[in-house]
């Protein structure tokens, strides 16, 4: 089940919300069971019987983070935690790499398991749980049904935002929910859903027109238009998901971290991985490169750390080398930053400074959207005007319209839009500007919200309708 | 008041009481509707050409989980209130706002033109699976099996090839197809059916010589007018007078009974935008169904038209010339042999649309 969905909207979310709020705030235990029981049913909604690996996946790491929680000795700690992180790691590369490895070793994959959605997640957050729990900065939690919320809550569970247990900890036995809350929940939810089915979605054709069609050649015009539409398409995608997430967190009560920060307004690649998916490079600074010895150590180790962390992080992205590549094209960018670009980068022309970031980041993005190494290197070929056009046929996924999506798109991801608002009120007079922003704040800001929702049910509900021509015989 | 993320949202106002019923009470309308079955006339599933969606059984049994609950899925979209009007509002959306079809099986493009994109109908030549003397070859074999099969029982054959509406109005594609004939599969059926003798009408030049008389195609559907299937009539009952068949025939000029209508096609319903694609054309009511009319049946010869959705319109005309045509779909494949056998038509036609032309058709016991 996806958010973005008919069963999940107006099915799965209404009865859910029903549900939960008529258990009293007092019956806390009981809410969270309303939660962990919904969570498991989306779950096995879409995964079957893959349910039962992420209830194991909850008792094995409750019983783990009690052991280390109870152990006086640093050693024995030290141990079990290792054993569990050990235990996590080998569900998910028995899940998730044993196709690629299979594969590069030349064994028959056909006894290779199928891949269960959100392991990645879920088994990042499991981990977190554990070092948490023998860092000492949060306790164990009470009951596996606390454990179970933590590593299952539907929200976060298939795709992020990655939320570390220290963070949640608390919440999970005393958040308060309100209207103001919930409310702000329906704000950041509907935001998410029109940026995933509203932009993401239909500069999501033009994406993959040019990437699905290279072998009947590309122009560079068609090759960099698509590169810049799978860029926006991925941004609006992601940040859409995750920001569902968050705002149904809101509406159930939790607050968790936002993902993106307008990533495509940094001016470095250090800066964007502040900015993209910030829960997971949080997760890899405070878990792993930390734990090597992040910048502690000199220059090589630390130029090392990185390299290490961003191969993990391509692969944690997917089992193939597109994906290793990916992480070492950051990894190199990275260091090179560290080592002298980085001060260079800041004594030239701001926008100069962007367009750096944002030439390296797309290229970075081919790798990323390639199906393998000889794909992306011919989609490298196309974008430098060395693909062989053998079709004369401009796509009708670059038609005007969706042109102006894509720019609308691109200017709201990369700040323009904001810079230009910013820019268009102080030309306004005070009294027009706070009149107006009265206006906003109490109804055409909802106005344009229920705008926003409406033509995003519709396109959802829409994309449903498979029409058939020949209806008439 | 609008909420700030990252601010603290603890106190609650009634604009924060009335948005939250407000949305709930907005989720909870689709699922009340599906429930009662209000708000929705299955006027899409009709486009559809489907049913609803039933509950999947449940069964012990069945342990596939994930197809039990994407049955159920299906269900729930196709059971949910206003999904029509939510369609309908989709299509109108697209249309207007990104000049987008709501499916890729139809195109918008210019002044008002639709145009069929399904079964690779839009591609170029050039795009398509090679098709030279090879494959033309091949595409000719089972078409004179056929006619021998039908000359042994006393019969003709004729083969008429229909081009795609693009193929005629090509200027109205929008600017993103650029349409080129060259090595067009009923081209290079015509020119290799010359030398093996089979009788094969290939539409096109007559087509676009005659299109600045009127509309041959309607701008939103995927067939041919009556005007198109009268090029049709024509150069068939002229191609069989050739060949010494004494068969009557009535010039447009002199059909009656014309009047004017207005209405969309089948494309603009395929695309839910039926009320923004209506046009005015010309209606023939054809002789065979006007009261009042006797059709001197003597000496006609019996016609067997083997065609697809393009023979209805050609079928307005036939009975004028004809006696006992009868109408069998070869469902883009297959050529019936049965049903000649069974009825020894004097002629058979086959009407085939190019975007069938790609693989050779089977002779079949049908």
């Amino acid at each position: 089940m996806v958010f973005s969905g008919i069963p999940f909207l107006f099915y799965y979310l209404p009865v859910l919300l029903l549900v939960y709020y008529a258990v009293p705030t007092r019956f806390r235990a009981l809410r969270n069971g309303v939660l962990v029981f919904a969570s498991l049913l989306f779950y096995a909604w879409g995964e079957g019987l893959m349910v039962g690996l992420l209830m194991v996946s909850i008792v094995a790491n409750h019983m783990a983070a009690h052991i280390i929680s109870i152990k006086v000795d640093r050693g024995h700690r030290k141990i079990t935690l290792a054993l569990g992180i050990a235990l996590n790691l080998a569900v998910l590369v028995w899940f998730k790499y044993a196709v690629f490895i299979f594969q590069v070793l030349g064994f028959n994959q056909s006894f290779a398991p199928e891949l269960p959605l959100g392991i990645s997640f879920f088994t990042f957050q499991a981990i977190s749980y554990l070092v948490d729990v023998y860092r000492k900065e949060a306790e164990p939690a009470k009951t596996v049904l606390m454990s179970a919320l933590y590593i299952s809550s539907f929200p976060q569970l298939i795709a992020g935002p990655i939320v570390r247990y220290k963070t949640v900890a608390r919440q999970i036995v005393e958040r308060k929910e309100s209207w103001a809350m919930f409310t702000l929940g329906i704000h950041v939810f509907v935001i998410g859903l029109a940026q995933k089915v509203l932009i993401a979605n239909v500069v999501g054709i033009t994406a993959d027109e040019a990437f699905n069609n290279l072998d009947q050649g590309l122009s560079v015009t068609t090759a960099w238009l698509g590169l810049i539409a799978y860029g926006i398409q991925i941004f609006f995608d992601f940040a859409g998901y995750s920001n569902m997430a968050i705002g149904l967190g809101y509406m159930l009560g939790f607050t968790f971290p936002a993902n993106f920060n307008t990533p495509y307004t940094a001016k470095s690649i250090t800066e964007f991985w502040r900015r993209w998916h910030m829960t997971l490079s949080e997760w890899f600074r405070d878990y792993l490169y930390i734990s090597l010895g992040g910048n502690r150590h000199g220059t090589a180790r630390t130029i090392l750390n990185l390299w290490i962390v961003f191969l993990l992080c391509g692969l944690w992205h997917g089992a193939a080398w597109t994906f290793i590549a990916w992480g070492a094209w950051h990894g190199f960018f990275l260091s090179v930053e560290r080592l002298w670009l980085s001060k260079t980068l800041k004594r030239v022309w701001l926008p100069l400074q962007h367009a750096y970031l944002l030439v390296t980041v797309f290229l970075g993005w081919v790798l990323f959207r390639a199906e393998d190494i000889p794909h992306a290197l011919n989609y490298y070929a196309a974008l430098l005007g060395m693909s062989e056009v053998s079709v004369v046929r401009v796509s009708p996924a670059l038609s005007i319209n969706i042109l102006l999506v894509m720019l609308l798109a691109f200017l709201i991801a990369t700040g323009a839009l904001r810079a230009i608002g910013r820019g268009a009120k102080e030309f306004a007079p005070l009294v027009i500007r706070r009149t107006s922003r009265l206006i906003y704040q109490n109804s055409v800001h909802w106005l344009l919200l229920s705008a926003v929702l409406l033509v995003s049910v519709t396109e959802l509900v829409g994309s449903n309708y498979n029409p058939f021509i020949y209806f008439r015989f | 008041m609008k909420p700030q993320i990252g601010s603290k949202v603890t106190k609650n106002t009634l604009v924060h009481r009335v948005v939250s019923v407000g949305f709930l009470t907005l989720l909870l309308i689709p699922l009340g509707l599906g429930i009662i079955e209000l708000g929705s006339d299955d006027s899409s599933l009709a486009g559809e050409n489907r049913n609803k969606e039933v509950w999947p059984e449940i069964s012990l049994l069945k342990t596939d989980v994930t197809r039990y609950t994407a049955q159920i899925n299906r269900f729930m979209s196709d059971h949910v209130g206003l999904r029509d009007t939510l369609i309908n509002l989709h299509a109108k959306f697209q249309y207007r706002l990104l000049n987008k079809a709501i499916s890729d099986k139809a195109v918008i493009a210019k002044n008002g033109w639709l145009f069929y994109s399904e079964r690779d109908a839009l591609k170029n030549p050039s795009e398509q699976p090679t098709f030279g003397e090879r494959e033309g070859a091949a595409w000719l074999e089972p078409m004179l099996d056929y006619q021998r099969f039908i000359e042994r029982r006393g019969g003709k054959l004729v083969v008429v090839l229909v081009p795609e509406k693009h193929h005629v109005y090509s200027e109205y594609l929008p600017s993103s197809y650029q349409y080129t004939r060259d090595g067009r599969r009923a081209d290079v059926i015509e020119r290799l059916a010359k030398r093996s003798g089979l009788t094969v009408i290939n539409l096109l030049n007559s087509m676009l010589a005659e299109k600045g008389f009127g509309k041959l195609y309607l701008k939103s559907d995927s067939h041919w007018t009556q005007r198109g299937a009268y090029i049709a009539y024509r150069e068939l009952i002229t191609t069989l007078q050739q060949r010494n068949e004494n068969l009557p025939f009535n010039s447009w000029d002199k059909l009656e009974k014309m009047e004017s209508v207005r209405g969309s096609g089948d494309l603009a319903a395929l695309l839910n935008l039926s009320d923004e694609f209506e046009e005015e054309y010309e209606r023939y009511i054809p002789v065979h169904k006007q009261q009042g009319v006797n059709i001197d049946t003597a000496n006609r010869p019996s016609l067997l038209l083997v065609g697809d959705s393009f023979s209805a319109r050609l079928n307005d005309f036939l009975p004028s010339s004809f006696v006992g045509t009868f109408f069998v779909h070869h469902n883009f494949r297959s050529l019936p042999t049965d049903v000649v056998a069974k009825r020894r038509p004097d002629i058979v036609v086959i009407e085939i649309i190019d975007r069938a032309l790609g693989a050779p058709f089977e002779v079949s016991e049908r």
